[in-house]
C-alpha cells in the first residue's frame, strides 16, 4: 500500500482529502508541523507527496525545493492560483505534477496513480477483481474461470467505472462523461452499443449476467 | 495661426495707430511743414509700426502653430505642456503653464485612479483565489458523501464556479496589463479540453460534440481560449434545440481565409437568436429577446469573449439565422509577428 504525505494547512481539505485517499486505497499522511515539512516528509518515508503551494509563513515552492534536495520522492503540486508562472516555478523547483484548486476528484486520482504507477513501476493498482472477474487495465484484459478475453479503449473504461464502484448504481451519463474524460464525445446510442458489445465480449468468457440494467437509472455489477 | 486672424485680432490697435498717424500728419500740416517731409515721418512711423507688427505675429506663430500640431497627433491630449517649448511673450508663458499645470494635475489623477483600480483587481484576484479553497473542500465532501443531496449541491458549487471564472476574466480583461501568454498551441487538444471541462452539462442536455480537421497549432493564450470555448459551450447549452426531433449539435470546423488566417467555426442547431439582436450580442449587458425569455442572462459572457480576444489579436464573430442555429467564428492570425509587440 502506498503512503500519500498531504501537505496541506487548510483543514477540511486534508481531512476530506485524507478520507478520499484512504477510501481509494492509499495510507495518509499529514503534516502536524508546516515549519518542518521536509524533516516530515522524510520521516513519514511517504511515496507521494501532495503539495499545496499556499501556506502560512513558509513558501511552498521553497518547501518543494527542500523536499527535492533531500530526496526523489514524486511531488505533486497542489494550488489555486493558475499562472503559467506558479507552474513554471514549480516545476523548475522539482515538482512532477501540477494541479489547480478546485480540482475534480477523478484527475487528482488519476494523476497520483500514474506517477505512482511511473515511479514505482507496480502492477497490482492496476488490476482489479470482483465476483470472480479480474480485470487488468494496463492489458486491457479480463478474465474469468479461466478464460480471457480482450476489450476495447471503451469497454475497458465503463467495465473499470463499473466495477470500481460496484454494488452501486452507475447512472448512464456518468459512464458517459467517464469516456468524454478520456476525449471520446460519445453520444448516447453509442453507449449503448459499447455497453452491449461488453456484455457479448463478457459472455463470451462465461459470464452471461454480469452487468445489470437498472431501468431508468444506469447500470450495476 | 494664419495671419489675416491674427491682423483680425490686432484690428483695434492697428486702427488707433493709423488714427495716430493721420492726426500727426494733420498737426504737421497746420505747423506748416511740406508734403514730402509729412509723408517722411509717416512713412518711418508706419514702417515701426508693420514691423513692431509682423514680430510680434513670427513669435506667436511660432508656439501657437506648434501647440496646434502637436496636440493634433497625440493621442492623450494633457499631455501636451510636455512636448512644447515654454514660449518667450508673455501671454505664452501665461498659456504654457496652465496647460502644465492642468497637465500635471490630470496625470495625478490618472495615476490615482489607475493605483486603486489596480489595487481593487488584486483584491478581486486573491478573493476568487481564497474562495477556490472552500469550493475544492466542498467538491471533497460531495465526493466523499455521495448522495442526491449532496450531488444537487455539487451542480450548484459548479455554477459557482462558473460563476467565480466570469469574475476572474472580468478582472483580468479590464487592465491594461498583458498578462497572458500567446504560444502555439494544438487547437485539436484545446476544444476537447474544453469539452471535458463542460462534459455534465453538454450529457445532461443530449449535445454530441463534431470535430473535424482540427489538429493544427494557433497563436494564442490556452487558458483565455478555454474561458472563451466555455463560454460558447455554456450559451449552446443554454440556447439548445427545443424541438425533440433534433438531435442536438455541436460542431467545431476549421475555415482557412488565404493563407493570412484561420478561423475555427463552432457551429450548434439551437433556437438562434433573432436579425435585430445579433449585431448586439457582443455589447455588454445586451440580452436581447433570447436572455429575456431565458432565466440567468447577463450579457456579460460575450462580452467578455470579445475583449479577450481582441487583446489577443483574435477576432470573433457571430451569425444566426433563428430557429436553425448559431455560429460563432474565431479567426487566430497566422503570422506571428502580430505578437511581436
Amino acid at each position: 500500500m502506498h503512503r500519500i504525505f498531504i501537505v496541506e494547512d487548510d483543514k477540511q481539505i486534508a481531512r476530506e482529502l485524507r478520507i478520499l485517499l484512504e477510501r481509494n486505497g492509499y495510507e495518509v499522511a499529514l503534516t502536524q508541523n508546516f515549519d518542518r515539512v521536509p524533516l516530515e516528509v522524510q520521516a513519514a518515508s511517504s511515496d507521494l507527496v501532495l503539495l499545496d503551494l499556499n501556506l502560512p509563513h513558509v513558501d511552498g515552492h521553497l518547501i518543494c525545493k527542500e523536499i527535492r534536495s533531500q530526496s526523489e520522492v514524486p511531488i505533486i503540486v497542489v494550488t489555486s492560483r493558475d499562472s503559467t508562472l506558479d507552474e513554471l516555478v514549480s516545476m523548475n523547483f522539482g515538482a512532477d505534477d501540477f494541479i489547480t484548486k478546485p480540482y475534480n476528484t477523478q484527475i487528482l486520482l488519476a494523476r497520483i496513480a500514474s506517477i505512482l504507477r511511473r515511479t514505482y513501476g507496480d502492477k497490482d493498482h492496476s488490476a482489479l477483481t470482483h465476483k470472480g472477474l479480474a480485470l487488468d487495465t494496463a492489458k486491457s484484459r479480463v478474465s474469468y474461470g479461466g478464460n480471457d478475453a480482450e476489450l476495447t479503449k471503451n469497454e475497458l473504461r465503463i467495465l473499470h467505472v463499473l466495477m470500481q464502484r460496484h454494488g452501486e448504481i452507475v447512472s448512464r451519463a456518468d459512464l458517459q462523461n467517464e469516456l468524454w474524460q478520456s476525449d471520446e464525445f460519445v453520444d448516447d446510442n453509442t453507449l449503448t452499443v459499447n455497453v452491449n458489445r461488453l456484455r457479448s465480449t463478457l459472455a463470451s468468457i462465461g459470464l452471461g449476467e454480469y452487468i445489470r440494467t437498472k431501468r431508468g437509472l444506469g447500470y450495476m455489477v | 495661426m494664419q495671419l489675416s486672424r491674427f491682423l483680425k485680432d490686432k484690428a483695434v490697435s492697428l486702427a488707433f495707430c493709423l488714427i495716430t498717424l493721420l492726426s500727426i500728419a494733420l498737426v504737421l500740416y497746420v505747423f506748416g511743414l511740406s508734403v514730402l517731409q509729412i509723408v517722411f515721418v509717416d512713412s518711418m512711423l508706419l514702417a515701426a509700426c508693420i514691423c513692431a507688427t509682423i514680430l510680434d505675429y513670427l513669435r506667436r506663430r511660432r508656439f501657437y502653430s506648434e501647440l496646434a500640431d502637436t496636440i493634433e497627433c497625440l493621442d492623450k491630449h494633457y499631455l501636451i505642456s510636455e512636448l512644447l517649448e515654454r514660449p518667450d511673450f508673455v501671454e505664452g508663458t501665461l498659456c504654457f503653464d496652465a496647460l502644465a499645470h492642468a497637465g500635471k494635475d490630470m496625470n495625478d489623477t490618472i495615476a490615482s485612479y489607475r493605483i486603486a483600480s489596480e489595487e481593487y483587481r488584486e483584491y478581486i484576484e486573491t478573493w476568487i483565489h481564497e474562495i477556490k479553497t472552500p469550493l475544492a473542500a466542498a467538491h471533497l465532501i460531495v465526493e466523499n458523501n455521495r448522495n442526491r443531496t449532496s450531488e444537487a449541491l455539487d451542480v450548484e458549487i459548479d455554477r459557482i464556479e462558473a460563476c467565480v471564472e466570469q469574475a476572474l476574466y472580468y478582472s483580468r480583461a479590464a487592465t491594461l496589463e498583458k498578462d497572458y501568454t500567446i504560444r502555439a498551441n494544438n487547437l485539436e487538444s484545446m476544444v476537447k479540453a474544453s469539452l471535458r471541462k463542460h462534459s455534465r452539462a453538454l450529457i445532461e442536455s443530449h449535445i454530441t460534440p463534431q470535430l473535424e480537421g482540427l489538429d493544427f497549432d494557433v497563436y494564442t493564450d490556452a487558458k483565455w481560449l478555454d474561458f472563451i470555448l466555455g463560454q460558447v459551450i455554456a450559451n449552446a447549452v443554454k440556447y439548445r434545440t427545443t424541438n425533440a426531433e433534433h438531435e442536438a449539435v455541436l460542431r467545431f470546423t476549421k475555415e482557412s481565409h488565404e493563407g493570412t488566417c484561420i478561423a475555427l467555426k463552432i457551429e450548434d442547431n439551437g433556437i438562434g437568436i433573432p436579425k435585430e439582436d445579433v449585431s448586439r450580442v457582443f455589447d455588454k449587458g445586451f440580452t436581447g429577446v433570447n436572455g429575456r425569455s431565458y432565466p440567468k442572462s447577463t450579457g456579460i459572457g460575450l462580452y467578455l469573449c470579445k475583449k479577450l480576444c481582441n487583446k489577443m489579436g483574435l477576432s470573433i464573430d457571430l451569425s444566426s439565422v433563428q430557429g436553425e442555429g448559431t455560429t460563432v467564428t474565431i479567426v487566430f492570425p497566422l503570422d506571428t509577428r502580430d505578437f511581436v509587440e
